[in-house]
C-alpha cells in the first residue's frame, strides 16, 4: 500500500521497438510527487504519456536533425526513450499533469482526495 | 515510505538505497572528475566542426563552451531546483557539475564559434580556419 511507483522492467523487454531507459528522479511533496525524466533531443511532439491499468508508461521520441557531416565520434545513442512505473493507489491518475522543458520531463502527481491528510475540527 | 522500487528487490529503504549508489556509480565510471559525463558526439564536413552534447534540463546560462590550443572544453552546473518541503525519493539524476573535453580534429576560427541549446541538445559549430579547409589545385 505504501509503493507509489514501481519500475516494470519486465515490460520493457517485450517490447519490439528498442528503447533506452533514462535516469528519472522521484520526489514528494505533502500532496504529490514530481517525476523527472530525462529525455534530451525530445520535445513535445515526440512525448507519449498514457495510464493503462495503474501503469503509468512514458515513451520519449526524438526529433531528429541530422548533422551535415562525417561522424568522427559517437557517444550518444539512437535509441527512443521508455519509462514504465506502477502507480500507487494514493495518486489520482486523472490528475497527472506533465511538462517538457530542454529534454527534461516533469510529471506532477498530485494524490487522491481521500488519502490527504486532513485536520478534523473538533466542535 | 518508499516511492519507487524495481519488481525484482525486496521492499524498504535500504534496499532503494543500495540501487541508488549503484546506478550513482555505475555513471561516474570513466571520469576522473565528474560524476556526471554527458554524451558528446564529434562531426566535420568540408567548412565545420560540430559536437554535440546532450544537456537536458539545463539553463543557458549554466553551460560554458571555451577553446584553447585545439581543444573543445564544455562544462557547466546543474543545480538542485529550490525544494521547499520536497523529499527526494530516489534520484537518478545527476545534479552538479560536468566537463567534458575533446580534440578537435582541423584547426577552427575560435571567433565565429556559434552554439545553440535546443530539446536538450547542445550544438556548437566551428567554422574551419581557412588554411584547414581542402582546397581543390587547378592543373594549369
Amino acid at each position: 500500500m505504501n509503493k507509489l511507483v514501481r519500475e516494470n522492467r519486465v515490460t520493457d523487454q517485450v517490447q519490439a521497438e528498442q528503447f533506452v531507459a533514462p535516469p528519472a528522479s522521484v520526489s514528494e511533496a505533502g500532496d504529490g510527487y514530481t517525476l523527472e525524466i530525462e529525455m534530451p533531443g525530445v520535445n513535445k511532439q515526440g512525448l507519449d504519456i498514457s495510464v493503462e491499468n495503474n501503469e503509468l508508461t512514458i515513451v520519449g521520441r526524438r526529433s531528429w536533425s541530422p548533422v551535415e557531416g562525417m561522424p568522427i565520434h559517437r557517444e550518444s545513442r539512437p535509441e527512443n526513450f521508455r519509462r514504465t512505473f506502477e502507480l500507487d493507489p494514493s495518486i489520482d491518475a486523472n490528475k497527472i499533469s506533465a511538462k517538457i522543458d530542454q529534454g527534461l520531463v516533469s510529471l506532477t502527481l498530485p494524490k487522491a482526495e481521500h488519502v490527504k491528510p486532513r485536520r478534523i475540527t473538533v466542535s | 515510505m518508499a516511492v519507487v522500487g524495481s519488481l525484482d528487490e525486496p521492499e524498504g529503504r535500504p534496499q532503494l538505497a543500495l540501487r541508488v549508489a549503484f546506478l550513482v556509480r555505475r555513471r561516474t565510471r570513466g571520469t576522473a572528475f565528474s560524476g556526471w559525463s554527458p554524451a558528446l558526439d564529434l562531426y566535420q564536413n568540408n567548412d565545420n566542426v560540430i559536437a554535440v552534447a546532450e544537456l537536458p534540463g539545463m539553463r543557458r546560462e549554466d553551460i560554458q563552451i571555451s577553446l584553447h590550443d585545439g581543444t573543445l572544453t564544455i562544462s557547466g552546473e546543474r543545480k538542485r531546483e529550490s525544494s521547499n518541503g520536497e523529499k527526494a525519493e530516489r534520484t537518478e539524476r545527476y545534479i552538479g557539475t560536468f566537463r567534458r573535453s575533446i580534440t578537435l580534429p582541423a584547426r577552427v576560427d575560435a571567433n565565429k564559434v556559434t552554439a545553440t541549446y535546443r530539446d536538450g541538445i547542445l550544438t556548437v559549430t566551428l567554422p574551419k580556419a581557412e588554411e584547414a579547409k581542402p582546397k581543390q589545385i587547378q592543373v594549369s
